[in-house]
């Protein structure tokens, strides 16, 4: 039973350690090179991830994903910017929805440490493992597989992180009629508490610490959003907390861009049509100087209201 | 509590430790151990079920009881019955009761007659029909005086609830696994280190093999009319790899779980698609339920005593009832009659018993007539899957006639080569294992360990690079 039990743990320490080297691997030889040849990184959650369409944005490259937190935004976005020194600003999606606690929920639900944990765990500090443990241990547990499967795939697989971390997402739905029609039907539950996400706009501030301590030009943005978003019902907190525990950071508001229904894939996701017109718009702004303007919100605006006109006609 | 999921691998260290090293000195400490690791381990799924097996459990003790009491052969009877009754009661009600139910619907609906069935909306308890089974043989076999009734309530739950056999077998038999219980158990490090191996090697199996499979044969099956004919074979042959390799897999880690625990399960695999005939493929495959049927159907029924007309009779009434057991649909009907179908040439020349050793044993290489053999049994076997696959018997026919039309002969859209090699080099293995209890028993048994130990760790490698989530196994719907 003695040599059993010692042979038993020598070989699951060995095992351990083999797989400790495979993370260390991928913990530093993780490619995020990104082949472009770009200055602009955009990352933040879906809103962005549907809207800028960067093919059609010069010098910008769009790695927001879908159902993203900040918490994993941050150890992503870290190790872009070190492997890609030539970013040299970064916009950060900043929405209405990203400030509810539910939004911490992204952080640790199973689903989410699932997907994100093996693609981000081996950049990831003690801090954070210690967060994921204490809020869902049983999930972090589940998800180490995971960790060490892509570990392993990027050893030997020819796996391709930078493929897998978000892009932009080609939506061919539109529902925004039927969802206009049902807006009071159906209301979204996460909207009906004001309670304010903890953790997760932690690691925003984070994220902006540590882009501004590279010296990094960071703002944040807000993706167009239809008219009856219902995530507008906490826009008075939202722009609260952005100017109080935010200020320092310029703010670009993009979501009053007007669009059609049929250019939106719901009310909070542009689909293919208006990411066209979204960041074929966007790119003229870059043209313009957007990002050396002074008053860079009134500019949006303007041409907000030009775009408006312009379509009318 | 899945095999392959994280809950197992913290619980069966749990119970082996605790088994070993605080309730080793006492076997009746150690028995109830196993009772209550065992009933944690089936409360897991649903607790509610627990209650179903504990009163299967109990119904069957006491009657076994009664049974061996009984004073009068009237008696006996009363009780026997009264355990197969309600046995089967609940087996019919929670399996078979629906089926049959919107099947008499349907046969009533030709005639012009509208029924609207009552059905039952209730879950599938699992492993409901291999525990099931267990009773029966026990109660059967004290009916038979084969056995003497275990007046040892926590042996006796044991024996039907031992967790690595309770949800998807292997089906026990009373005199096999009973005496196992009763007797104390030492500790032999190189039956632990077997059933280690065995574990690894079934995990293998599930996660790397079925698994993987799964992925594709589900594609091919669910848009079967949108694939062609030879990309439908291709479908055909993932799923009879992913059921081989998802049940044989499930069996290798309760074997070689059991086996740490110091008890020997019966064989449930022993390489069937390298089966020469359909005979022999069945005497491979899932040998405990094939074994239980002869046993306590086929030969009931005369067996092959009294002519071909009986034996053929005999089994295609074994060979449905065994695709019945797996399922109440159709497809599993069939898919047993056209085993039986397949085996009736072997029955009726009495060739059935032509091939009861390895094939090619001792050799590293099968002559041609072999190879042959067993090209022609695997491909029987895969159309026959087919069957068992589908969701109706519409779906199977459709898939058949798919794969007999022109587009066989095309090139298929859906041919994962990672996986083709994969499959290949799995095959390999096991030709190279199929003289051993399973394939890689031997493997590098003569190498130095540090050696050795590089394949085990390889294939945990391999197991961790095509993992996909938590997959339930195939056989806890039956």
């Amino acid at each position: 039973m003695r040599k059993f039990t010692i042979h038993l743990l020598t070989f699951i320490l060995v095992l351990l350690t083999i797989l400790a080297a495979f993370l260390l691997f991928h913990r530093y030889c993780g490619n995020f090179k990104v082949n472009e040849n770009s200055s602009i990184l955009i990352v933040g959650h879906s809103h962005p991830e549907c809207a800028f369409n960067d093919s059609l944005i010069g010098g910008v490259k769009n790695y927001a994903a879908s159902g993203e937190s900040y918490f994993y935004t941050y150890f992503k976005t870290k190790k872009i910017i070190e492997e890609n020194p030539e970013m040299t600003t970064v916009l950060i999606e900043f929405s209405n929805n990203q400030i509810r606690v539910a939004k911490d929920d992204w952080i640790w639900n199973e689903e989410y440490i699932l997907n994100r944990l093996p693609k981000y765990g081996a950049y990831m500090d003690f801090e954070a493992y210690r967060l994921l443990f204490t809020k869902n241990p049983k999930g972090l547990m589940n998800a180490m597989p995971g960790l060490f499967k892509y570990s392993l795939n990027q050893a030997f697989g020819g796996y391709k992180i930078q493929e897998d971390i978000g892009g932009y997402l080609y939506l061919e739905r539109n529902k925004t009629d039927s969802l206009v029609a049902s807006i009071n039907q159906n209301p979204d539950p996460e909207n009906s508490s004001n309670a304010i996400s903890a953790y997760n706009l932690k690691y925003l501030q984070k994220l902006i610490d540590y882009l501004t301590s590279l010296n990094k030009r960071v703002f944040l943005i807000r993706s167009p959003l239809h008219d009856l978003y219902e995530g507008y019902s906490n826009e008075k907190q939202f722009q609260e907390l952005r100017k109080t525990d935010f200020s320092g950071i310029e703010f670009l508001d993009f979501s009053k861009f007007a669009l059609e229904n049929s250019e939106f894939g719901d009310l909070e996701h542009l689909n293919y049509k208006g990411a066209r017109k979204f960041s074929l718009w966007f790119n003229q702004l870059l043209l313009e100087g957007l990002l050396e303007k002074n008053e860079k919100q009134d500019f949006i605006n303007a041409s907000i209201e030009l775009a408006k006109k312009q379509s009318d006609i | 509590m899945l095999f392959n999921s994280l809950e197992f691998a913290i619980f069966l260290p749990v119970v082996f430790l605790l088994y070993w090293f605080v309730t080793n000195k006492n076997l009746k400490l150690q028995n109830i151990l196993l009772c209550c690791a065992s009933y944690f381990f089936y409360a897991c799924w649903d607790w509610r079920f627990l209650l179903l097996l504990v009163f299967s459990t109990l119904l069957d003790f006491f009657t076994g009881l009664k049974m061996q009491d009984a004073e009068k052969a009237r008696s006996k009877k009363f009780w026997f019955w009264l355990s197969i009754g309600i046995n089967l009661g609940f087996l019919s009600i929670f399996k078979y009761y629906n089926f049959f139910a919107e099947s008499f619907a349907d046969a009533v609906s030709k005639i012009g007659l509208q029924v609207s069935p009552w059905t039952l909306s209730v879950i599938l308890p699992v492993g409901i029909s291999f525990y099931t089974f267990h009773g029966l043989s026990y109660v059967i076999d004290i009916y038979k005086s084969r056995i003497k009734a275990e007046r040892n309530f926590v042996d006796y739950a044991v024996f039907v609830s031992f967790f690595p056999l309770l949800v998807a077998g292997p089906i026990e038999r009373a005199t096999h696994l009973l005496p196992q219980i009763k007797k104390a158990r030492t500790f032999d490090y190189s039956k632990a280190v077997d059933g280690l191996r065995q574990i690894l090697w079934g995990l293998f199996k599930k996660v790397v093999i079925a698994d993987n499979c799964a992925q594709f044969a589900n594609q091919i099956f669910n848009d079967y009319t949108d694939h062609s004919g030879s990309t439908l074979i291709m479908g055909a042959i993932f799923f009879t790899f992913q059921i081989y390799g998802d049940f044989s897999g499930y069996s290798d880690i309760a074997l070689g779980t059991a086996r740490l625990f110091g008890i020997e399960l019966l064989r449930n695999f022993a390489f069937p698609y390298f089966s020469r005939d359909i005979a022999e493929f069945w005497r491979r495959w899932h040998i405990s339920l094939s074994s239980w049927f002869k046993d306590y159907l086929y030969i009931p029924l005369g067996g092959s005593i009294g002519g071909n007309w009986t034996r053929i009779r005999n089994t295609f009434i074994i060979f449905v009832v065994s695709g019945f057991w797996h399922g109440a649909n159709w497809t599993f009907i069939v898919w047993g009659a056209l085993n039986a179908l397949f085996i009736m040439p072997s029955i009726i020349l009495k060739t059935n018993r032509n091939h009861l050793e390895t094939v090619a044993q001792g050799r590293i290489l099968p002559t041609a007539k072999e190879f042959l053999q067993v090209a022609i049994t695997f491909s029987m076997t895969v159309f026959a899957w087919i069957f068992f696959r589908s969701e109706n018997i519409g779906q199977a026919l459709g898939y058949v006639s798919g794969i007999f039309s022109k587009s066989v002969f095309t090139i298929p859209t859906i041919r994962p080569s990672n996986l083709i090699v994969l499959l290949i080099l799995f095959m390999i293995i096991e030709w190279f294992g199929r003289e051993e209890q399973f394939a890689i028993a031997k493997l590098g048994s003569k190498w130095k360990r540090p050696m050795r130990h590089a394949v085990y760790y390889l294939i945990v490698f391999v197991i961790i690079m095509f993992s996909k989530k938590d997959q339930p196994f195939i056989y806890f719907q039956f």
